[in-house]
């Protein structure tokens, strides 16, 4: 038989508008606790990942253009010296060296209009740079020699430049990026020591990167074969990977050797160190809200035992044991502690789920799962909450199992 | 088991001790005889209850149940004094008015169960209770909630209750003060078959020495 009286005598005397009023406020103090602390987790592990650039900023550093450079008096080239002081910093990962064109390149396209045809024409410029430094990897970014065809990535910036700028103003159609990796032109190179015909696909487009891209293989085979002049001519642009953490120091140091960088680029990073700071200032938010549901889920439990005074006197005066009544507030904690955890943790992984298809739709992947630190910290800080609140009620049923004087 | 008094003066009735009394003496209950407490309000009646009960500490000198101080019971102890060896009835009854008369009867098997005890022959079954209730015309009322009684139909559920469990002990304080003569002669008669089939004593306590039982030892404070 279960001691359905004496849990009868308990609950009645219990209000349960209170009951859940202090069980919501527990259950939010745990819940902003661990939505930050699991969110941060995501953070963590998205920034530790290799495949992603969050932890990582790519800044495309040249020299400044001034009236010396205009006069070619002064060299807005990275002599070797310097490509070698860059390399050494403390916050530089890696750097790669942009390889321009050494020849001419002129595009060229027919495009049906009609029943004439028009074409059209340009030069080009091209850069080539380390395939690890790319944000994007198309399938068919290679060449080889003896392909005919020129793989390119081209900056977003220009398709939207020729979408919402240029087409709308001559009438031309918008194209989307799917229609433009369709077309096939022409290529003719042109340099001191010959002349070739290539074609050029776009096969992606960089946010990354400003410059109209083309695998590295293809660029020193073109350069060696058509180049102009050197065999290894000095670099313009540099693509640098820095430490996060660290870019504060970087740019510093860009600013002390007159380099210039892409800023906007460099407002994504801090966008990341911006969400490490909300998410800190939730978690200590969250800490805080914390510790005032705690207390006043504490201050319940008092409350509720003193409004359970007389009954629990009275069991106690028939002989029923103190330890019996401790037991059963502890049983009734835990049941409810459990529930808070469970509750919480699905919630949050719900959340979390929302905020990963968010974040996917910015290119970044997180873990699909709870964070296991989370998930057992979470435990055991409920659990630690339970053994004290245990604890709290035994003291107090203890006091009230002794004679008064010794109380 | 016998309770002796080795010169209690309890606390706040330590200026009214008067010679020829309980307090400050040295006095022995023993087990099986029938001891009835006689004083005017305000005299200690509910105090002794209490310090035999253990809900009182607040007295000098020293209580002893068969040799051992009480001074050294823990709670477990004195939750298994009240539970199996002393039965006591409060002045105030201390019955659970949002139950109903039965289930404050019936508490008493979760008890001795708390105690990891089987059902105890001495918790009677629903049928005893009953024909106890009858008795004491209160049967009626067994699923009346006992908040909704009289005063008296209380007195006589909380004797029903101290009843229902084994006890050596049985303390009544003033529990006939709110059940006419004949009523009061109907429960002091259950009180003392059951007391008599146990071997049990029965300390009670009454207001004045008017009302003094016949068969009782009186005993002044």
């Amino acid at each position: 038989m279960s001691q359905k009286i004496v849990s009868r005598i308990f609950i009645k005397t219990q209000k349960p508008s209170q009951l859940i009023g202090a069980i919501i406020g527990c259950f939010l103090g745990f819940f902003l606790i661990f939505i930050a602390a699991q969110l941060f987790a995501d953070f963590k592990t998205m920034v530790n990942s290799q495949e992603q650039s969050i932890g990582s900023q790519f800044l495309v550093v040249n020299k400044q253009v001034s009236v010396l450079n205009s006069l070619k008096l002064g060299k807005s080239t990275f002599s070797k010296n310097e490509v070698d002081q860059l390399k050494s910093l403390p916050s530089v990962k890696r750097i790669s060296e942009f390889t321009a064109n050494q020849f001419e390149a002129v595009a060229s396209m027919s495009i049906p209009n009609g029943e004439s045809s028009s074409a059209f024409r340009t030069e080009l410029f091209m850069e080539s740079v380390g395939d690890d430094f790319l944000d994007v990897k198309p399938d068919d970014w290679n060449w080889e020699l003896g392909n005919e065809m020129i793989p390119m990535i081209l900056p977003t910036d220009f398709i939207n430049l020729y979408n919402f700028n240029f087409a709308p103003g001559r009438g031309l159609p918008q194209l989307s990026k799917a229609t433009i990796q369709l077309a096939v032109f022409d290529i003719d190179v042109r340099g001191a020591k010959g002349t070739a015909h290539f074609t050029g696909k776009i096969v992606g487009f960089s946010n990354r990167i400003s410059s109209v891209l083309v695998p590295k293989s293809f660029m020193n085979y073109a350069n060696s074969h058509y180049g102009n002049n050197q065999a290894s001519p000095e670099s313009y642009r540099i693509i640098v990977e820095a430490k996060q953490q660290e870019l504060p120091k970087i740019q510093q140091y860009f600013k002390d050797e007159g380099y210039e960088t892409n800023e906007e680029l460099l407002k994504n990073g801090k966008f990341g160190s911006l969400l490490q700071a909300i998410l800190g200032i939730l978690a200590v938010l969250g800490i805080v809200v914390m510790f005032v549901s705690v207390s006043s889920f504490i201050l319940y439990v008092q409350l509720a035992i003193s409004r359970s005074k007389y009954e629990i006197e009275t069991l106690l005066r028939q002989g029923y044991p103190h330890k019996k009544i401790v037991q059963w507030y502890s049983k009734q904690l835990a049941l409810i502690f459990s529930i808070i955890a469970v509750v919480n943790l699905t919630l949050v992984f719900g959340v979390k789920n929302i905020t990963n298809a968010y974040l996917e739709n910015f290119g970044f992947e997180a873990p699909a799962q709870l964070n296991i630190f989370v998930i057992a910290g979470g435990f055991l800080l409920i659990a630690s909450l339970w053994i004290v609140q245990t604890l709290n009620v035994r003291s107090q049923i203890y006091s009230l199992a002794l004679p008064n004087s010794r109380r | 088991m016998d309770i002796e008094f080795n010169g209690i003066i309890p606390i706040p009735l330590a200026e009214f001790v008067t010679e020829n009394s309980i307090w400050n003496s040295t006095f022995t209950f023993t087990q099986g005889l029938k001891y009835q407490i006689v004083a005017p309000s305000g005299k200690g009646k509910s105090t002794l209850v209490g310090i035999i009960a253990g809900t009182r500490g607040d007295f000098d000198g020293n209580l002893l149940f068969e040799g051992q101080n009480s001074r050294q019971f823990s709670p477990i102890r004195w939750s298994q004094w009240r539970a199996n060896e002393c039965s006591i009835v409060f002045q105030d009854l201390q019955l659970f008015p949002k139950l109903t008369v039965l289930k404050n009867l019936m508490l008493m098997s979760e008890i001795q169960q708390a105690h990891n005890n089987n059902i105890s022959p001495k918790n009677q079954t629903k049928e005893t209770l009953f024909d106890w209730a009858k008795q004491l015309g209160i049967e009626s009322k067994m699923d009346v909630l006992v908040g909704n009684l009289s005063f008296g139909q209380m007195q006589r559920v909380a004797i029903l209750r101290a009843l229902n469990r084994p006890f050596q002990w049985i303390v009544l304080d003033e529990p006939f003060s709110h059940l006419d003569a004949e009523n009061a002669k109907i429960a002091l008669d259950l009180i003392t078959s059951i007391a008599a089939s146990q071997n049990a004593g029965i300390i009670v306590t009454a207001l004045d020495s008017r009302f003094s039982i016949a068969g009782f030892t009186p005993v002044n404070i």
